[in-house]
């Protein structure tokens, strides 16, 4: 009787939950979508999100391409196909790595500070000051955020496709000897628009999820254990890592139907 | 003006108020007094709306807002003004920007006419050449009168404190109490104050109301309520460490 018990309330408690993020993203869609639009607000929050995270995303996709030559290389060696490396680093890149690791980029620089900048303001009481004024913190805090989010992470991952395949290009050209003319070759007739488009559509999808997650945590930062700033700890905490398994867990899936 | 009705609010297994019941009259100033930790922000938060009672009605010029959401709710709240505990500035705007926040928002008036309401409503505050600071450069009494400001800015019907004087030094303290009571005195409004600001808070109360247990145990003038013969009352004025109100 105990363990019905349980099982019937954690699972109306996931569902409870579940739903009161759902209408927490479609309210922050609702007043995003809704003039007046906070342009200006949007523009700082890209300046945020994005242009500070260009640092991070650039010598992330350098690295990235970097090993990606190198290992491709010694990979296809084995079959003497070298003369593929271009289109292996490529493909690579702009259908999986470059959207999911600059999600992750994204989620680990600027989604913690969405979380916690979110719920400071809401142990200080910011929000319900908004509230109070009749004012409301989805149209002026949460819906710019998710939106520049939106525009930010797919220009970045377009950023890190092309850094990374630069990456790939010094290794396999400079270093490891393969051609030039081999590497962008194969890039240019295995790489189809197909790819890039499931690339494109997969970092929206992530900077959905990963913005939605972040200001959602931040937002009910007081609802965690240990008010104050250790519920802001806490939330921020909990942003993170739920923003990157939940980011690795949709990629599969989305994987499953694009392929 | 504002009429509460046997409100019962829980928080996971806490019950913090317990069927309260209260009436606020219309332009004069109510202080809600009460030992720390008994709910009194609480009573706030649901008279402008921030959170739903589990039980019970409040009356808002004969409307209860328990009732209402969204548009309807903002509505309401457009007729309060509220000075939170630590102010509630919004960090990432300066001073002019907090104050003529709702102004921009919720009106149509011009850039000019903006700049001359925030400028009379911070220099009637005290607060004159700092419209540019942010309030990570304020001190506490400051930050309370901007946060004065911004609550008065849209000619409120109804104003709140939420223990206007919290953390201030004895001179502050007494500062806000009279910028408090003058202008309440000037513009009309009604005024709720919750404060455990005992005496002072009586010096600008019209009527005071003490909480405990989650109700109103009293409620009179100041001169009414100071020669209460309730225990709890004596105990709480005297401010004595033994007696019915448990200190742990």
């Amino acid at each position: 009787m105990f363990l019905v018990e349980f099982i019937g309330r954690t699972t109306l408690n996931f569902i409870g939950k579940l739903g009161q993020r759902l209408v927490f993203f479609l309210e922050a869609l609702y007043w995003g979508l809704r003039p007046p639009f906070r342009l200006f607000e949007v523009a700082k929050q890209i300046h945020f999100i994005g242009v500070k995270s260009l640092f991070v995303i650039i010598l992330t996709a350098s690295f990235t391409g970097m090993v990606l030559g190198m290992q491709g290389f010694y990979t296809l060696k084995k079959f003497g196909s070298e003369g593929l490396l271009g289109a292996a680093v490529a493909l690579s890149i702009i259908r999986e790595l470059g959207p999911v690791l600059s999600a992750l980029m994204v989620t680990g620089r600027a989604g913690s500070a969405l979380a916690a900048e979110i719920g400071i303001m809401r142990i200080t009481e910011q929000l319900d000051a908004m509230d109070t004024m009749a004012l409301s913190p989805m149209k002026y805090v949460v819906a710019p955020k998710i939106l520049a989010s939106l525009v930010a992470v797919p220009l970045l991952t377009a950023i890190f496709d092309i850094v990374g395949i630069v990456g790939g290009y010094v290794v396999g050209v400079h270093l490891l000897g393969v051609s030039g003319g081999a590497y962008t070759g194969s890039m240019e007739t295995s790489v189809a628009w197909k790819d890039v488009y499931s690339g494109i559509m997969k970092s929206i999808s992530f900077a959905a999820l990963m913005s939605w997650i972040c200001c959602f945590e931040g937002f009910y930062a007081d609802t965690y254990s240990g008010h104050g700033a250790e519920g802001v700890s806490h939330a921020t905490t909990t942003a993170v890592v739920l923003s990157s398994v939940n980011i690795l867990i949709w990629d599969y899936f989305v994987t499953s139907v694009m392929i | 003006m504002i009429r509460i009705k046997n409100i019962r609010k829980n928080f996971a297994a806490q019950e913090v108020l317990k069927g309260l019941s209260l009436e606020i009259p219309k332009g004069r100033i109510t202080a809600i007094v009460g030992p720390s930790g008994c709910g009194k922000s609480v009573l706030l938060k649901h008279i402008i709306g921030l959170l739903k009672p589990d039980a019970g009605q409040l009356f808002v010029s004969g409307e209860d807002i328990c009732q209402l959401n969204g548009r309807r709710l903002n509505d309401i709240r457009l007729r309060f003004g509220m000075l939170f505990q630590g102010a509630a500035l919004l960090d990432s705007m300066d001073i002019f920007e907090n104050v003529a926040f709702p102004l921009r928002e919720k009106t149509r008036l011009g850039k000019k006419e903006i700049k001359e309401r925030v400028d009379r409503e911070l220099k009637n505050v005290g607060i004159v050449g700092m419209n540019a600071k942010y309030p990570a450069e304020l001190s506490g009494g400051m930050k309370k009168r901007v946060g004065l400001a911004r609550a008065l800015i849209m000619q409120p019907e109804i104003v709140l404190f939420d223990e206007p004087t919290t953390g201030l030094d004895p001179i502050m303290k007494k500062a806000i109490h009279r910028l408090i009571y003058d202008t309440q005195r000037r513009v009309g409004f009604t005024a709720v104050v919750v404060s455990h600001d005992i005496p002072d808070v009586f010096e600008i109360s019209d009527d005071v109301a003490m909480m405990y247990g989650g109700v109103i145990i009293e409620q009179g003038t100041p001169e009414v309520f100071q020669s209460s013969g309730n225990p709890v009352v004596k105990q709480f004025l005297k401010g004595e460490v033994t007696g019915p109100i448990s200190v742990s």
